[in-house]
């Protein structure tokens, strides 16, 4: 279709309308609505951009959870034992981050058969060292039975560590990493810095098993701690107000423990707040509790700590550095070949079928899916020459990926060099080589440079490519053949085994920034660019 | 551009301090010094990571490293010498066997039904039912005595050891084969978050990710329910061993041995029992 | 001295030539090994049986191979996504080029360039935890996956190329035929809309056919979010699985004749891109010749 046709029906309608003027302001009431569509899609792409990276950073960088326990919310940090003059308090070292912890995690701090690890409490990859002093007497004797309830143990472990006094106790968990000991109340008035208090929580919500059994396809399963606590304080009557079943509640007292775990058991809908290691010994039931827990998730830690465990505790410090070395070794060589690539094209082919041909080549090269270069990786890197999964076979799949974009961009700054610029060299007696070199590289630099960002860009946040070549493993990159995660690689990793939300959010976070940083750098060096080809 | 470039430069001697700084805890002096590349099953992945993380205490120049693309590309990478130890959720086929893989079972495990804790009231299954739930031949809760909604089916994918398994004691024994509809997730740990997440569903796991989340709850199968003794008297219908795969036998002083024998030691044993995976000697 | 200049010079060229053909090269390569690798697999099943059979059971006994309801996937999903993002890519190409004026056109520009930044596997976060709940309130879905959260997640991936491509097309319109338009008294509107479109269109369809192979290449992003049933799609709602996606899924075990059958599978996508890549071309070539 020519232009010339495609001009005509406008041109008639346009003098129509000069002259009847109902359809003029039909045309005009059909611009304005056609522009208000228009205008409105052009805010929704903007509102879309702002939804993800927004959503992303706001779960990126606060988790908001609510985490069922088998005990109430409530901390204790001076805890009153049954049948003990002193009260209990529980210290640890200060580079511990743990505020708190249920009484089944304390006990297994100093019941496994080895050390536990800090990080089933808080993701802190830190092993413990419980810390007991073995001359105290009785009370010693009676926090033992505390913290050995259900265990068939006549002492502690070999692992766990003896002191002889209370201070000592204080320096040794002053002094060790991960330490977690135990003193009285009285003895704990004036802690030294590097040694706190850990919180305590014990109170379980007994109930009787009518509670959670099914009544008109309802059923108990849980409470907030909101619920929790109004159940405690006696403003609940019937399970109903909780989200049970149809059932009065009875809050029974935890004063005489015997007594009123018999009543328990007997009384249909009875409920008392009690020490959770009752629950246990007496067979009862309890309701989880849901605790409402939120915080920082992109810390400080997250971003300098190495990952362990499936990357569930730790941080991702090993995993932003192989970023950063996949980015490095890629574009190390990627930019060379490219940017002589497009020196070729756009300096010394001639125009033809040679030129076709690389043209295609480039087009096509950039409009391969990532899963294809993904296998061909895996079958020619990682099987044919034999590189195994690993980073060297990774670099080499994605600096062929990243190919096109350099070729093109250095192309487009190559080409927007004024060619009075080497004119003026060659006049001047500088070879083609040095002119290229001297005047038409110098010039095109930010345009190369640019093209290099988004290469850096794409890089990132590459995933398909990787899964097959790069590996899955988690430690910091030793070698050319050694299998790494990246962030990208990572995040799917842990999306995929769904192993936290708030970990997969957190390096989104990171991956988030890091694309955001390339693309402003790209823009500017853009600027830049045009505002070199303006002067 | 030369600003930038010493930028990058700087950049990248700061990149490769700070990794000289994060790998120094290897220290350089007992016998084992050196990478290792071990690999295969996603399920075994937990046991070998927190395995080869104590292992480090014990050892720390001896860096080893595990990379879970399966257990089928476990067996063979240890076939072909990609790892110097495999790992495999599922039992060696003959023709493993025949080019040399020698497993060591290591831990046990189960497979347990699990389905949407807040819409799914039931608490057992048969397993005719079960069958017919993965068969395709029973989509609505309401045809086995359940609420009136389309039973959502999860299935893991295509070559897993855990669907493997589940198939092999399962539709397989009824000469059936696994519905078409059902959504394919490919690790366990997926398979209970999205159980978890999604109204109305059933999917399997091995015991480790029972409990991993709370919108999921197990069933029993026949009246068994999920549990360590169950798979160890045998009444359990669907178990499993996890197994180390080496090729020929372990040569004698090496840290693969070293290593095998930690993780059959008590304290490994410990470590899976840990990781909710069933220890041999219990 | 000269000579030796020269023999730099040429010994450079060289290089550079080796440089510039390393694309063509690599193409060559992976067409060759994809091939290579996956053509074995038609000793086993005929090629219509592959294409055109829905039956994917390729660790049953004896295997299958049929891969149609994937080619479905990744047909249902593609076109879900341009449903959704060629109205709005073609209005925001339009507000760019004609419009936009200031900072707002400014913002937009970088948002646009931002989307097409942002990884894809954000984008299959993204969907999972942020359209999948919303899907599955509105239209009743179980679990909120399928072709149509693909679809939609697809469609904001592919926007930036639409809107890109849409924008410079309609600024290569020639600015006699616009003056030309307006001077006749047509108004704004009328002349984007019955001149400027009009005579831009093989350029905007390049937009829209590039848009489409990257919908048909993307594979994390659908990967998270399609739900990854080996089903033919029967709708909207129903879960799916693309050609990537089967790819992904599978590589991680496959062995033998399985793995033969993912690189056939990845001919089969190979060769649709290579398709999509050709009409592009041809397309392209067709506007520089209309501009002429």
């Amino acid at each position: 279709m020519s232009s010339a046709e495609v001009l005509n029906p406008p041109v008639s309608k346009g003098r129509k309308e000069v002259v009847s003027s109902p359809q003029s302001r039909k045309l005009r009431m059909q611009e304005k609505v056609a522009k208000g569509i228009i205008w409105g899609l052009a805010a929704l792409t903007i509102a879309i951009l702002v939804w993800i990276v927004g959503y992303l950073m706001v779960k990126g960088l606060r988790y908001n959870n609510m985490t069922p326990y088998n005990v109430t919310p409530y901390v204790e940090r001076v805890i009153d034992l049954d049948g003990t003059e002193d009260d209990l308090v529980f210290i640890i070292n200060r580079g511990v981050r743990e505020q708190d912890i249920e009484v089944d995690g304390l006990r297994t701090l100093f019941n496994k058969r080895r050390n536990e690890n800090w990080g089933f409490y808080n993701e802190q990859n830190l092993r413990a060292q419980p810390v007991v002093n073995e001359n105290a007497g009785d009370f010693s004797v009676q926090v033992k039975d505390f913290i050995l309830a259900g265990e068939d143990l006549d002492d502690y472990r070999g692992y766990v560590e003896k002191a002889s006094s209370w201070d000592e106790v204080i320096s040794y968990v002053g002094g060790t990493e991960g330490a977690i000991g135990f003193l009285p109340a009285s003895e704990a008035a004036d802690l030294p810095r590097d040694v706190k208090v850990l919180g305590v929580r014990r109170k379980a919500i007994a109930v009787n098993p009518s509670v959670l059994m099914i009544k008109d396809s309802r059923m108990l399963r849980e409470l907030t701690d909101k619920q929790a606590e109004k159940i405690a304080a006696g403003e609940v009557s019937n399970w109903m107000e909780v989200g049970g079943t149809d059932l009065p509640l009875t809050l029974l007292d935890s004063e005489n423990i015997e007594v009123n775990m018999e009543a328990l058991q007997s009384t249909e809908g009875a409920v008392m707040l009690t020490d959770y290691r009752y629950v246990a010994e007496y067979g009862v039931r309890s309701v989880p509790v849901l605790r409402h827990e939120t915080g920082w998730n992109l810390t400080w830690h997250f971003i300098t700590e190495a990952p362990a465990r499936s990357g569930q505790w730790g941080g991702i410090s090993y995993i932003i550095i192989n970023t950063f070395f996949l980015i490095l070794f890629t574009i190390l060589f990627s930019a060379p070949v490219g940017v002589m690539a497009a020196i070729y094209m756009v300096e010394y082919a001639k125009q033809g079928r040679l030129m076709r041909i690389l043209r295609m080549g480039t087009e096509t090269l950039s409009g391969i899916p990532s899963i294809v270069f993904g296998l061909f990786g895996f079958i020619f890197f990682v099987r044919i020459l034999g590189m195994g999964i690993g980073f060297i076979s990774s670099t080499l799949t994605v600096t062929l990926m990243v190919l096109p974009t350099i070729i093109r961009t250095s192309e487009e700054a190559l080409k927007s060099v004024p060619q009075s610029f080497r004119e003026g060299s060659l006049a001047l007696g500088a070879t083609k080589l040095q002119t290229i070199i001297k005047v038409v590289l110098p010039a095109a630099s930010p345009g190369i440079l640019t093209g290099i960002i988004l290469a850096v860009g794409r890089t990132v946040g590459e995933t398909a490519v990787l899964i097959y070549t790069l590996g899955s493993n988690y430690d910091l990159v030793s070698g050319p053949s050694s299998s790494a995660r990246v962030l990208s690689l990572h995040l799917y990793m842990l999306f995929s085994e769904a192993l936290s939300f708030d970990r997969t959010f957190a390096t989104g976070a990171v991956l988030v920034i890091l694309i955001l940083l390339t693309n402003f750098s790209a823009t500017f060096m853009m600027k830049r660019m045009n505002k070199n080809s303006g002067m | 551009m030369k600003k930038i470039m010493s930028v990058l430069m700087v950049l990248m001697v700061a990149a490769s301090a700070f990794a000289a700084g994060q790998q120094e805890a290897a220290s350089s002096e007992a016998s084992f010094a050196g990478n290792y590349a071990f690999g295969g099953s996603s399920t075994v992945e937990p046991i070998i990571r927190a395995a080869a993380e104590e292992y480090a205490e014990i050892h720390p120049e001896a860096k080893i490293s595990y990379d879970a693309p399966g257990s089928s590309a476990g067996v063979r990478g240890a076939l072909d010498g990609t790892y110097s130890i495999g790992a495999a959720s599922r039992a060696l086929k003959d023709s493993e066997i025949a080019d040399g893989a020698v497993p060591t079972a290591i831990a046990k495990d189960g497979v347990a039904v699990v389905v949407n804790s807040a819409s799914v009231p039931m608490d057992d299954i048969t397993m005719d039912q079960l069958i017919a739930i993965y068969a395709g031949e029973v989509t609505n809760w309401s045809e086995i005595g359940g609420p009136d909604a389309t039973i959502v089916v999860f299935n893991r994918d295509e070559a897993s050891g855990t669907r493997s398994c589940f198939n092999d004691a399962t539709v397989k024994t009824a000469k059936k084969s696994f519905t078409e509809t059902a959504a394919i997730v490919t690790s366990n740990g997926d398979m209970v978050a999205k159980v978890g997440s999604t109204p109305y569903s059933i999917g399997y796991c091995g015991f480790g990710y029972l409990g991993r989340d709370a919108g999921t709850k197990s069933v029993s199968v026949d009246m068994i329910t999920p549990e360590v003794s169950h798979v160890l008297d045998g009444t359990y219908p669907v178990q499993r061993d996890l197994i180390l795969i080496t090729n020929g036998a372990v040569p004698a002083g090496s840290l693969e041995e070293a290593f095998i024998n930690y993780i059959l030691s008590d304290e490994g044993q410990e470590i899976v029992a840990e990781e909710k995976f069933i220890p041999l000697n219990s | 001295m000269k000579s030796s200049k020269s023999v730099l010079e040429v010994a450079v060229e060289k290089i550079l030539l080796i440089s510039a053909f390393i694309s063509v090269i690599s193409v060559v390569f992976i067409t060759v090994f994809i091939f290579k690798e996956g053509l074995p697999l038609f000793t086993r099943v005929s090629p219509l049986e592959f294409l055109f059979s829905s039956n994917w059971a390729p660790t049953a006994d004896p295997p299958q191979y049929g891969i149609l309801s994937f080619i479905m996937g990744s047909v249902w999903v593609t076109f879900g996504a341009l449903l959704l993002s060629v109205p709005i890519g073609l209005a925001v190409g339009i507000f760019m080029a004609e419009m936009a004026e200031g900072r707002f056109a400014q913002i937009l520009r970088s948002v646009v360039e931002l989307l097409a930044g942002i990884p894809s596997v954000i984008y299959g976060l993204f969907g999972y935890i942020a359209i999948s709940p919303v899907i599955r309130r509105l239209f009743d879905s179980p679990t909120g996956l399928g072709v149509l959260t693909a679809s939609i997640v697809l469609a904001i991936m592919t926007l930036p190329t639409i809107i890109n491509i849409t924008e410079v097309s309609l600024r290569a319109v020639p600015g006699e035929l616009k003056e030309g338009s307006l001077a006749l008294g047509a108004t704004h509107w009328m002349t984007i809309y019955r001149v400027m479109v009009p005579s831009a269109r093989s350029g905007i369809l390049a937009g829209i056919v590039l848009g489409m192979g990257r919908a048909i290449g993307e594979t994390m992003a659908v990967l998270m979010v399609a739900g990854n049933a080996v089903t033919m799609p029967r709708g909207p709602l129903s879960l799916t699985r693309t050609l990537t996606m089967n790819i992904a899924t599978d590589m991680k075990y496959a062995a033998d004749y399985h793995a033969v059958s993912l690189f056939t599978t990845g001919i089969v996508l190979f060769v649709f891109i290579l398709g999509i890549n050709s009409l592009v071309q041809y397309l392209m070539k067709k506007t520089v010749k209309e501009e002429m």
